[in-house]
């Protein structure tokens, strides 16, 4: 709203500036003319409405020139007082002005005789001003086509709270990934013990790949594929491994395994998904709707994949001008996910701070109770001293710092990088 | 909400000019006083509007608002200050915004000062900037707009070109534009007596500061660009007759030869038609620079493709402008009535000789500057121009214009004795003798050296001769010619400085084309190589970090012959964002030449490849250019009418004049 009466205030202050000549002038005609029908005795007002100043007479071009040449005579004169001009030199520059001036008299004569009576056009007036305005609503219209009145300015120094959630979503990946390489290590640890658990080989395979190591994912899948003797559902995730380590290309290996476990029970429906990728990769477009159509129609409705197949039948048969009409027996998908519209936007920026917030400090929170359960972890008391200063509780960071420098007070090396540490975020350092 | 009331008062701008380009004509045909009021108010309008956006756009850097697309691709929050500010001109659409900005504020400046001008013709100047200013304002609106924002902006930047995070790159396209843009008064006010048909006296007087002042800024900005190239890029060059140093080179001779027929028109009242054409000229050429820097051509002619809307743009605006001017030019022209009338031999024939020459030496840039472009365009075959073409055009050009330069300033207006001026000028011959015999003497060749050195000395000592004679320097008591240097108007040193400016360039050209010595080779911590009698011995190599990139500095120690230690620290540094390195060459300057030093990577074996240049004379171009620049300004201050006019004939003088 602000900004509609700010942009409306400059319009209104620009054409205002521009016509104030025209709009005075029309005045002050209009006053001349009310005075003149009070004084009807007063013939001389009635026969020049116009009043504007007449500056375009021949004898003020006449004036205006000889002005130029009068200062020039008289710059003359001062040359020849400070010597730089001998009288000599000084006279025959005052000829050529003398000339230049019966020159210029012989032909603004010619000229106010050519074109007498030129004398504005008071009716040219208005047209201007409306003129003026037509061109101001054209540059609105413009604008509200080209700009974005709703969008606020986003300066970095307002945006603390998003950088902070960055840096926190960054820390907490990296929780993640913590996490999930401990799992690994410790499940390779058991498998190399007791090799023939299935589900350890599963689990490592699926924490593998949500390293993004699908390469290494599919060792860990292959040694499930055989022990659980070419069960379709470890087949499934094994050839979802070779995809993913072969950026999306469904290959033959992956597309042997694919055939193999669809002539299994497994329902899995990566089986066929893939499968239909795998036409698509080939061209066969039909072939891949047919798939997945069969796929959707016996899908649960509930299963969190089904709009993503609806979406992308849809998608393949709109490139290749299939028909897919009454083909797909599925309850209407959810409409796909709309942009946010400006409210939506509007709102997220008013709520997020303070639920960035409370998530912020609800992960901070969780990291102390895992550090307190298990305190032999020099990255966490790191990360934890870290997430106290930045969400601005220097205190806590404080006391982290004290509890982390006695855990590991026998490690001379820990304790130098939590002071360092420390000292860069302004904390007491001991 | 400052951002989007930036992009409306660009629009609004788009809006005023306009209306700029119309009701100021419509104003002057039908006579109208009322309307001719609202030109200049239109003008002042549009240059507030600008510079509202402008400032608009500058707050976005330097609050770092990657809200804006501008910003986020050019900016980075890790920049220090000032390349955050300079930055605003360091992309394609910030950079268009000035050159908008700039030619608006001259409008604007135009509509304020020149209540002296007849309204006609002033509303007809405004009519012709506004219609310039509608074009660029429309073609950034559309292609090149700066205020198109991000619904969701990252956190950080994408950093900024590291060549350009320098100072003095960072004030050199304001002062180029000033340039560029400048020639647009001048351009305006020709248009303009074209269409009224005449040349006031007070058109000169309007022509002549404004093409002066857009002469200062152009000569400052070609000055810092290539004094930038020469510290930054880190080969030792400073000219590299490249496209974009020609573009802006054009401009700059035609612009010259603009200056000194102004000045025949203020003073003699001659000349009009020629200066018109030089003034459509100019103008033309800053387009056509804008055009070539701004359009992609210049890269390669393929960018066209990539984005074909921006480069046919501004190729559109070029033939309006140039097209629509020379056609006026060639159906007006011949209406306008010459002045007084002067011999071959005379202050006016030299001015037309010395003009003659700077337009085709600029004809001969645009030549070698479009011929690879045209030919890569037809055949698609790649060629280059480069330094050997235009030595063996440029230089034979400009060889009698230093020539003549020094006889000109000494012949009087009108008629000249040739033999009496030859005499005046005797010193600076023996002089420029005196100086080839020392050169050779000294270096021993090579022979454009003697030539040029010699040439240098002729101009310099002619331009110093002229002045000197006015102030009867030696032939007066000391304190007479003080007295009189006092009293010389400020025009009168104005020439002599800008000409003795153009004699050093001229020596620094030639001593550092024809002495420099180089040398590339490896070094390890303490080793030494000798140049030129100079020793360079890297002592150390260390690595730090700066604001936004990492530095590794040599220390270089170099022992002169005159056993004087000099200590250089050439850098290499890698801008951390941007993932660019440059260089920061090491450079001492001294009245005789310049010791530069650059550091470049490791070899295989673990030494360091360096690079050592021992440059004689080469500061003394830029020291010309500050002194032409110095002269153009103390030129400018210079607000007197002047009158030229012929004293009657040597036979008369020499009597008591009669009683005229």
């Amino acid at each position: 709203m602000t900004i509609a009466i700010v942009l409306g205030a400059v319009t209104l202050l620009v054409a205002g500036f521009v016509l104030w000549p025209i709009w005075i002038n029309r005045k002050q005609a209009q006053s001349v003319r009310s005075d003149a029908k009070e004084n009807p005795s007063d013939t001389n007002t009635d026969s020049k409405p116009d009043t504007a100043p007449d500056i375009l007479g021949a004898d003020d071009e006449i004036l205006r020139d000889l002005a130029v040449y009068q200062d020039q005579l008289s710059e003359i004169d001062r040359d020849i007082d400070r010597g730089v001009l001998t009288t000599e030199q000084a006279s025959a520059a005052r000829i050529e002005v003398q000339r230049r001036i019966l020159n210029a008299d012989l032909r603004i004569k010619e000229q106010s005789a050519a074109q007498i009576n030129i004398k504005g056009s008071p009716r040219l007036r208005p047209l201007i001003a409306g003129l003026v305005a037509l061109f101001l609503i054209g540059g609105v219209g413009l604008y509200l086509d080209l700009g974005s009145p709703a969008l606020p300015d986003r300066p970095i120094a307002s945006r603390t709270a998003e950088i902070n959630a960055a840096r926190q979503a960054e820390a907490m990946d990296q929780d993640r990934n913590d996490v999930l390489n401990r799992a690994v290590s410790d499940l390779s640890q058991k498998l190399l013990e007791n090799p023939d658990n299935i589900q350890g080989w599963e689990l490592l395979g699926a924490s593998l790949m949500a390293l993004g190591r699908p390469a290494e994912a599919q060792t860990a899948f292959l040694e499930a594929v055989k022990l659980s003797g070419r069960d379709g559902d470890y087949l499934a995730m094994y050839a979802e491994s070779v995809i993913r380590a072969d950026n999306g290309q469904i290959n033959a290996i992956a597309r042997g395994a694919l055939t193999e476990a669809a002539q299994t029970e497994s329902i899995d429906p990566r089986i066929q998904y893939y499968l239909g990728l795998g036409d698509i990769q080939d061209g066969n477009y039909p072939a891949a709707i047919d798939r997945w159509v069969v796929l959707a129609n016996n899908a649960p409705a509930d299963a969190g994949w089904l709009p993503m197949v609806v979406s992308r039948i849809q998608d393949a048969a709109l490139a290749q001008g299939i028909d897919i009409e009454g083909r797909l027996h599925v309850k209407p998908s959810p409409p796909m996910m709309a942009g946010p519209t400006e409210d939506d936007v509007k709102a997220a920026e008013e709520m997020t701070p303070q639920e960035r917030q409370e998530m912020i400090a609800s992960m901070v929170n969780n990291l102390a109770e895992r550090l307190e359960a298990e305190p032999e972890n020099p990255e966490g008391w790191a990360r934890l001293i870290r997430a106290y200063s930045v969400i601005g509780d220097m205190d806590a960071a404080q006391a982290a710092y004290t509890r982390a420098t006695t855990q590991f007070a026998d490690r001379s090396e820990l304790v130098a990088r939590f002071t360092t540490l420390a000292d860069e975020l302004g904390l007491r350092v001991n | 909400m400052i951002v989007e009331i930036g992009h409306y008062a660009l629009i609004l701008s788009l809006v005023m000019a306009v209306a700029q380009s119309t009701i100021p004509f419509i104003a002057a045909s039908r006579r109208d006083p009322v309307l001719l009021l609202v030109a200049p108010r239109l003008a002042i309008t549009c240059f507030a509007l600008v510079a509202a956006s402008f400032v608009a756009l500058t707050y976005a850097y330097v609050t770092s608002d990657f809200s804006v697309l501008n910003v986020l691709a050019n900016s980075h929050t890790s920049k220090p200050m000032i390349y955050k500010i300079t930055g605003v001109w360091a992309n394609h659409e910030g950079s268009m915004l000035l050159w908008v900005m700039i030619l608006t504020l001259f409008g604007g400046a135009v509509a304020a000062f020149g209540r002296n001008l007849p309204p006609t013709l002033l509303a007809r100047v405004l009519g012709v900037m506004g219609l310039i200013a509608a074009g660029f304002i429309l073609f950034i609106v559309l292609t090149s707009n700066p205020f198109e924002r991000v619904l969701n902006p990252p956190l950080d930047g994408e950093g900024m070109n590291p060549l350009l995070q320098d100072p003095g790159i960072a004030i050199h396209p304001p002062f180029l534009y000033l340039g560029y843009v400048g020639f647009s008064v001048a351009f305006a006010f020709a248009v303009a007596a074209l269409i009224e048909g005449r040349v006031d006296p007070a058109w000169a007087r309007w022509v002549r500061p404004w093409t002066l002042a857009a002469w200062v800024f152009l000569t400052a900005g070609i000055g810092l660009g290539s004094w930038w190239a020469y510290y930054e890029l880190g080969w030792g060059g400073w000219w590299f007759w490249d496209p974009v140093e020609n573009a802006s080179f054009m401009p700059w001779l035609a612009g010259t030869a603009l200056l000194h027929s102004a000045i025949v028109v203020e003073k003699r009242d001659a000349l009009k038609s020629w200066t018109i054409f030089l003034a459509i000229l100019a103008f033309s050429f800053s387009l056509l620079g804008t055009f070539l820097v701004r359009s992609g051509a210049l890269t390669s002619v393929h960018a066209f493709a990539t984005d074909p809307t921006r480069g046919v743009f501004i190729l559109f605006l070029l033939c309006i402008a140039v097209g629509g001017s020379l056609t006026l030019y060639a159906w007006r022209a011949p209406t306008l009535k010459g002045g007084g009338l002067f011999q071959p031999i005379s202050r006016e024939g030299a001015l037309i000789f010395n003009n003659v020459l700077l337009s085709i030496a600029a004809a001969m840039v645009l030549l070698g500057t479009l011929y690879p472009l045209l030919l890569e365009t037809l055949t698609g075959e790649k060629i280059s121009v480069g330094a050997p073409f235009f030595n063996a055009t440029f230089v034979p050009i400009m060889t009698p214009v230093i020539i003549a330069m020094a006889f000109g300033p000494m012949m009087p207006w009108k008629r000249a004795d040739l033999f009496a001026v030859m005499g005046k000028l005797k010193i600076a011959l023996s002089v420029a003798a005196v100086v080839v015999l020392v050169t050779l003497w000294l270096s021993g060749g090579p022979a454009f050296a003697l030539f040029g050195m010699g040439l240098a000395a002729w101009l310099f000592i002619g331009s110093i001769l002229e002045w000197a004679g006015r102030i009867k320097l030696f032939r007066a008591p000391f304190a007479t010619s003080l007295r009189r240097m006092r009293d010389l108007p400020r025009s009168a040193h104005g020439t002599m400085l800008a000409h003795a400016g153009v004699a050093i360039v001229v020596a620094g050209i030639t001593g550092s084309q024809a002495w420099t010595q180089e040398s590339v080779q490896s070094l390890g911590i303490g080793e030494s190589a000798h140049i030129a009698d100079h020793r360079f011995t890297l002592s150390d190599i260390r690595e730090y970090q700066g604001p936004n990139f990492v530095a590794r500095e040599a220390t270089v120690t170099i022992t002169t012959p005159g056993e004087r230690t000099i200590v250089l620290t050439p850098e290499k540094r890698v801008y951390t964002v941007e993932g660019m390195p440059t260089t920061e060459a090491g450079i001492r300057s001294g009245f005789t030449g310049d010791i530069y030093a650059v550091i470049g990577d490791q070899d295989e074996s673990g030494k360091w490849i360096t690079r050592f240049y021992v440059k004689p004379m080469i500061p003394w171009m830029w020291a010309g250019g500050l002194v032409m620049v110095f002269g153009g300004l103390m030129s400018l201050s210079d607000r007197r009418y002047r009158i030229g006019a012929p004293v009657r004939s040597h036979k008369a003088s020499a009597k008591p004049a009669p009683a005229e």
